[in-house]
């Protein structure tokens, strides 16, 4: 297990992680998120080994590890840039944290290739600088495994790939993370690659963690509006009144053409209402419990869904429904026509600031 | 707790070591000069720090000196066209060695650059013997000759690596907005060239201002300020000589912070 | 400005060879051309030839050619007769032990430079340039002014209560003290450009691997900075062949070397041909390293470099 406690870095004046809690079990695939300047890469480096808090500490396994070298460490970090030797082949560079730590070498070069999906055969011998970018990555995380670490630490590695080799690889690296039992600890400002490989998810946003859970309850429940804006693919409104009524909220806003209670769990009152694109729906009536009167403004064709882009006159806000393109079918809206933005209120998401 | 700040003790210990050894290897470099300067300051016989004298009296018996005089300005004769015609020769190589693709353009480079690695002394002897074959004869020209062989290949390595920085489509997008040869030197080329021009000539200034070994061959009767700091100093030795040595590095060091400035600058600035 | 431009380009619009000569590339590629091969090929030419003529001839005798030179000087280096054994032995000693000094006190100061200095950094670099473009006479004076009776170096040691200073001058040891001092930013900026092409991050994936001091020296930074190595070795055994001012000043005459023998045949003895043969060897090591080191070196690397 890792624990690190009020880890905090500075440079200067500027507080880069601000007094961060961090809990993570074994094998598991936790991901930090949040965008770029947000301290997410000094929180790893902190983890690794290669930078030194201000104050905080580290520990692993129950151990205080916050001032031992990165050499010492029973972690790997899987840069962003890669980082291969370029003096080395694929082979020196797999075999160089297997001598340090005086383990026979054997096949293991080969097991580990195939485990990342290379072909030892014809890669094992290459020069690392011959490599194209996926199998430079492939062989980085072959390298950190040979070190056998407790936990892999990988600094968005995926980021600088082309997204059909991206998609592959956050399938490969959750299959790894499954197959090993080894924890995984990834940093992104990407949310695709957090949803899909993740356990559990960090956001951080200026130094702070302000978000921890299942990447499904970060993404149906965001806490603020910063993570509901984060997550992406959801209309935010502004609320002008929200009043306490039982479990929930009733809120108002001069938008919508009904009122409504909306389940509510926060301790600050909510500012915000959200609702991912997929949950609403465009229709010339007012049939679902919530709703606005938009003009549609465009419509794009996303696979078997359509995205309908409009604007509410009232607040000059642009909001998005994706619906099934046969049910779009069904609506006889066209871009230009009045319409209704709706959906089910129960689907609706209050935060606060 | 304890063991924590031992390690960050540490930790800042090593960074100060090599703080240290650094400035070490500067003290070094920096120990003759030093001493040069302290001794064109001091008023006496004997050196000593405990009692030091100091005085103005060399370096004005340097500047009223009429032999002085005279090898600086053979020296200015043989720098300032050094100068100027090393930055165009060194430049136009560079343009012609980073911008185009002509046959045999590695080996252009080979050669071009290939005296920057020669001794200064294989250089000058093989010049003197040379231009007394060819009736070139001695003096302030053929000195402004042999220098050039040694800084234009300078100024050609500064200006390249400059100009191998600019993008390499930039005469190609110049051209297709209409612009011909005359314009694409001097509205494109050019200017994002000169700051790599501009260190190249004061680096060319400063090798020719403090170049001994060329000049002592072919200067022939002339005397230079180099010339005649080392006639003095292996006979005939005078208080006013670390005076002398001392005014031509303070021009050097001034010159050589100015170039590092600029350079500086136009880093900053990308 | 009309005219010319209309001018310079119909002419690179024309095919014939004159014409190409007068538009760029051609004709940026001439002076340094003819400059190179009239004082640089020439000189190095005329070294060469005279190295075969006879006697004491400064003017050319193109009938006469000889070998005598050669046997005297390579038969003296094999036999141990007259200088050149001792020569040869007093130069390569320099040179070998100028190396392996500059190399020791620079990788260190190169590898500080380029990983560990960030603040005071340009300071740093100034102040190893600035003797760089200081003449080399000037700075081997300002030695002398250190070493020397009543200089610097004594009423420093004075200070500490030491009453018996011994001049360090006129030594082996002082020239090689010149030596490594004058060619010592000749190793340093190169190995301190191929560290600084070390990226940060290969150095910390190696520790993150387990790597020790030792395996992170041996098996990434050595490796990843041989070129600086090499180009600067080559650099600084070459150029301190040619050491000259080091041996006259500070060794003041008490050792002879391969450019102090060179010196004087061309100067005292006016014996042309056998300066000029002892050059011919310098000449060939020279061009050899040289093109060594223009090979070794990737300018657009230091470029993208940027710094």
């Amino acid at each position: 297990m890792l624990k690190a406690t009020n880890l905090r870095a500075e440079y200067g004046s500027l507080v880069a992680v601000n007094d961060v809690d961090l809990e993570i079990e074994t094998g598991e695939f936790a991901t930090i998120v949040g965008p770029s300047g947000c301290g997410k890469t000094t929180l790893l480096r902190m983890l690794a080994g290669h930078q030194e808090p201000t104050s905080g500490t580290v520990e692993l396994g129950g151990e205080d590890v916050t001032y031992t070298e990165p050499q010492n460490r029973p972690t790997s970090l899987v840069f962003q840039s890669w980082a291969l030797f370029p003096h080395m082949t694929v082979r020196e560079n797999i075999e160089f944290p297997m001598r340090n730590k005086g383990v026979e070498v054997g096949d293991r070069v080969e097991e580990l290739l195939e485990q990342v999906r290379l072909d030892p055969d014809i890669h094992a011998d290459k020069q690392a600088t011959e490599l194209s970018g996926g199998q430079k990555q492939r062989v980085a995380l072959a390298r950190s495994l040979a070190y056998d670490p407790d936990i892999l630490l990988l600094d968005e590695p995926l980021a600088s790939l082309d997204y059909v080799l991206r998609k592959r690889l956050q399938r490969e690296l959750a299959d790894l993370n499954e197959e090993l039992g080894m924890t995984f600890i990834y940093v992104t400002h990407s949310l695709e690659s957090a949803l899909l490989m993740s356990d559990k998810l960090f956001v951080l946003q200026d130094g702070d963690i302000i978000q921890t859970g299942s990447p499904e309850e970060i993404y149906r429940r965001p806490s603020t509006k910063f993570i509901a804006e984060f997550m992406g693919d959801a209309n935010v409104f502004s609320l002008d009144d929200a009043v306490e009524r039982g479990d929930g909220y009733e809120v108002k806003s001069s938008q919508f053409a009904q009122t409504t209670t909306v389940p509510y769990h926060y301790d600050a009152d909510p500012e915000y209402l959200v609702v991912r694109y997929d949950d609403s729906s465009i229709g010339s009536e007012l049939t679902e419990d919530l709703g606005l009167e938009v003009t549609v403004t465009n419509v794009l064709v996303r696979g078997n869904t359509v995205l309908v882009e409009c604007d509410a006159p009232e607040s000059d806000g642009e909001y998005v429904a994706e619906i099934p393109i046969d049910e779009f079918r069904d609506t006889d809206v066209e871009k230009g026509d009045a319409a209704y933005l709706q959906w089910d209120a129960s689907k609706s998401i209050l935060v606060p600031e | 707790m304890s063991t924590d700040t031992a390690t960050r003790l540490g930790d800042r210990l090593g960074s100060g070591v090599w703080y240290g050894y650094v400035a070490l290897v500067a003290l070094f470099l920096m120990t003759p000069l030093v001493s040069l300067v302290i001794a064109s300051f001091y008023d006496g016989r004997f050196f000593s720090i405990v009692d030091y004298e100091f005085t103005f009296g060399w370096y004005e018996a340097a500047l009223t000196s009429g032999s002085i005089r005279s090898a600086l300005t053979n020296t200015l004769y043989i720098s300032i066209p050094v100068t100027i015609l090393s930055t165009i020769i060194g430049t136009a190589a560079a343009i012609a060695y980073t911008r185009y693709d002509f046959p045999y353009r590695e080996q252009f480079k080979l050669f071009a650059l290939l005296p920057i690695f020669f001794p200064l002394i294989l250089l000058g002897l093989g010049m003197s013997m040379w231009s007394s074959q060819i009736d070139l004869g001695y003096g302030i020209v053929p000195s402004i000759i042999g220098e050039l062989v040694w800084i234009s290949p300078i100024v050609m390595f500064v200006v390249s690596i400059t100009a191998l920085g600019i993008d390499p489509n930039i005469e190609e997008a110049a051209k297709d907005l209409g612009a011909d040869t005359v314009t694409l030197y001097r509205k494109v080329l050019l200017p994002l060239i000169s700051d790599g021009v501009v260190s190249g000539a004061i680096f060319a200034f400063v090798l020719s201002w403090n170049n001994y070994y060329i000049v002592s061959y072919l200067s022939g009767p002339q005397s230079t300020i180099t010339t005649w700091i080392h006639g003095r100093m292996t006979q005939g030795f005078t208080p006013v000589v670390p005076a002398v040595a001392s005014l031509i590095f303070y021009v050097s060091i001034l010159l050589v912070v100015g170039a590092a400035v600029l350079e500086y600058r136009a880093a900053d600035d990308e | 400005m009309d005219s010319l431009r209309t001018r310079v380009d119909t002419v690179a619009e024309g095919d014939n060879p004159l014409g190409r000569l007068l538009t760029p590339p051609g004709i940026l590629l001439v002076p340094m051309s003819v400059l190179l091969l009239c004082m640089f090929v020439g000189p190095m030419l005329a070294i060469v030839v005279f190295s075969f003529q006879t006697g004491n001839s400064i003017a050319l005798n193109p009938l006469e050619w000889s070998i005598a030179t050669y046997e005297e000087v390579i038969g003296g280096m094999v036999t141990g007769s007259g200088v050149y054994g001792d020569v040869l032995v007093n130069t390569v000693a320099v040179s070998i032990t100028t190396t392996a000094f500059t190399l020791v006190v620079s990788y260190p100061a190169a590898y500080a430079l380029a990983h560990k200095i960030t603040r005071y950094k340009l300071v740093f670099l100034m102040i190893l340039i600035i003797p760089l473009f200081t003449s080399v006479n000037i700075r081997v004076f300002g030695w002398a002014l250190f070493l020397v009776q009543n200089g610097v170096l004594e009423s420093i040691v004075n200070l500490f209560g030491v009453r018996e200073y011994a001049s360090l001058m006129y030594m082996r040891s002082t020239i090689i003290l010149g030596t490594t001092y004058i060619y010592l930013p000749f190793m340093l900026f190169p190995i301190y450009l191929s560290m600084l092409s070390i990226e940060e991050t290969t150095l910390e994936a190696a520790k993150d691997l387990g790597a020790s001091r030792t395996t992170l020296f041996r098996r990434i930074l050595l490796p990843l900075s041989k070129p600086g190595i090499i180009i600067g070795s080559l650099f600084v055994f070459v150029l301190s062949l040619g050491a000259n001012v080091e041996a006259e000043i500070l060794g003041g005459g008490s050792i002879f070397t391969m450019a102090s023998n060179i010196q004087y045949s061309f100067g005292y003895s006016q014996n042309w041909p056998l300066g000029s043969t002892q050059a011919v060897a310098l000449l060939l090591i020279t061009v050899v390293a040289g093109i060594v080191i223009l090979r070794t070196i990737d300018l657009q690397e230091i470029a993208s470099r940027g710094e």
